[in-house]
């Protein structure tokens, strides 16, 4: 458990200079697949999975695309 | 006796030499004052001519359809949710909002030579509206889908793929089936996240006046011009700040080499970079430095501006209008 949430600090941490909006894409993708992770069913599982990696493009998109 | 600093001694008991400390200070004024006089003088700020707005606020832009000619009107797909037609001619904006359902994103904006335009609605549907907003017809599309842009009478779509090196670019026909690959531009592996890497391969197009469309990818400072038969070539950009991938995908609002680009009749290639800003501005979005280069990558010129511009709306030799980071149109003369 200890291994976990430090690893989960160390990639935290990589994402998180500067804190910023872009970060909270990242949080919101780790948080997405955290929810989609405790789903029952494999493949809904993969596909909130598959869902989440969409969501995080589109937050992408708007900070470095978005003019 | 101690006969060793007898040659040096009398200089200092005679009181020729000053003491250790007053030396260092001098020698700190002196240092200090060569810095201050080398210090370049801020370099002059281009300042640009307002002609009227704000026509957006701190929004993002997910699109804009140029002027079909140069008396017609620009397009803009602000907030992902509404269109913001400039006529610079007249020099007044309209704003509306696109008839889609709350919460609805539209995303990439472009116009075809018949004059319509299109955008994505969501990520698996195309449609195409009307200058006021209205929706005229609507498409669904079998895969996702990041960007839309288009070349005389094609669309221009960019899937949602995670899985480099694969065709960035496919061209539809509004009414045809088939989709096919555009130009030989393929997306770049990179030793990241999946969801980085598509990140990162996510292109931009911006406007060609001669013949030739502008792409470029969020990290680098070059430029992919394809022209109408898909033919393509990599023009370089010297002399455009770069930043390390992580650092474009972890900041706020991260360095770019190319904000936005317009290629002019004569094929002169204007670059908006991200720059630094003034001393004291307000966080606005936008770059701040305008480049020019030759249709070969030849730097022709740098140039600081006193305010970010976000989108180049015309240029053409000596001249450019420009969307301010504060949503004016204004005109930039050189």
């Amino acid at each position: 458990m200890v291994k976990k949430v430090l690893f989960a600090l160390v990639v935290l941490s990589g994402f998180a200079t500067p804190r910023s909006a872009m970060a909270g894409c990242t949080t919101d993708l780790l948080d997405c697949f955290g929810r989609a992770a405790k789903l029952d069913s494999f493949w809904y599982r993969t596909a909130a999975g598959l869902d989440c990696e969409l969501d995080y493009t589109d937050c992408a998109r708007r900070r470095i695309i978005g003019r | 006796m101690n006969t060793a600093g007898a040659d040096v001694a009398p200089a200092v008991t005679k009181g020729t030499r000053m003491s250790g400390s007053k030396e260092a200070m001098a020698i700190a004024l002196l240092v200090g004052a060569a810095l201050t006089g080398c210090r370049k003088a801020p370099a002059a700020r281009v300042p640009l001519h307002h002609l009227f707005g704000p026509v957006i606020g701190n929004e993002v832009i997910a699109g804009w359809a140029e002027a079909a000619s140069p008396d017609d009107r620009v397009v803009l797909l602000v907030g992902e949710q509404a269109l913001v037609q400039i006529d610079i001619t007249k020099r007044r904006s309209e704003r509306h909002a696109i008839a889609v359902p709350t919460g609805t994103s539209c995303w990439g904006h472009a116009r075809l030579r018949d004059g319509s335009l299109w955008t994505l609605k969501g990520r698996r549907g195309v449609m195409q509206i009307s200058e006021r907003g209205d929706v005229l017809k609507e498409r669904p599309l079998d895969s996702p889908q990041f960007g839309l842009f288009a070349h005389e009478d094609r669309l221009l779509l960019q899937p949602a793929d995670f899985q480099p090196p694969a065709p960035v670019l496919y061209a539809w026909r509004p009414g045809n089936e088939t989709r096919t690959p555009w130009s030989g531009l393929r997306s770049r592996p990179f030793n990241l996240a999946r969801t980085s890497v598509a990140a990162l391969n996510m292109i931009t197009c911006g406007v060609g006046r001669r013949g030739e469309r502008p792409c470029w990818f969020p990290d680098e400072a070059a430029m992919t011009l394809i022209d109408g038969s898909g033919v393509m070539r990599r023009v370089f950009l010297p002399g455009l700040e770069v930043v390390r991938p992580e650092v474009l995908l972890t900041s706020d609002n991260p360095p770019r080499p190319v904000r936005d680009a317009f290629v002019d009749a004569a094929g002169t290639i204007w670059v908006i970079s991200s720059g630094l800003p003034v001393d004291g501005a307000e966080d606005q979005p936008g770059g701040w430095i305008l480049a020019k280069y030759s249709s070969s990558g030849e730097r022709f010129a740098t140039q600081l501006l006193a305010e970010p511009v976000r989108l180049i709306l015309r240029a053409e030799p000596g001249r450019a209008v420009v969307l301010t980071g504060s949503g004016m149109v204004a005109e930039l003369v050189q």
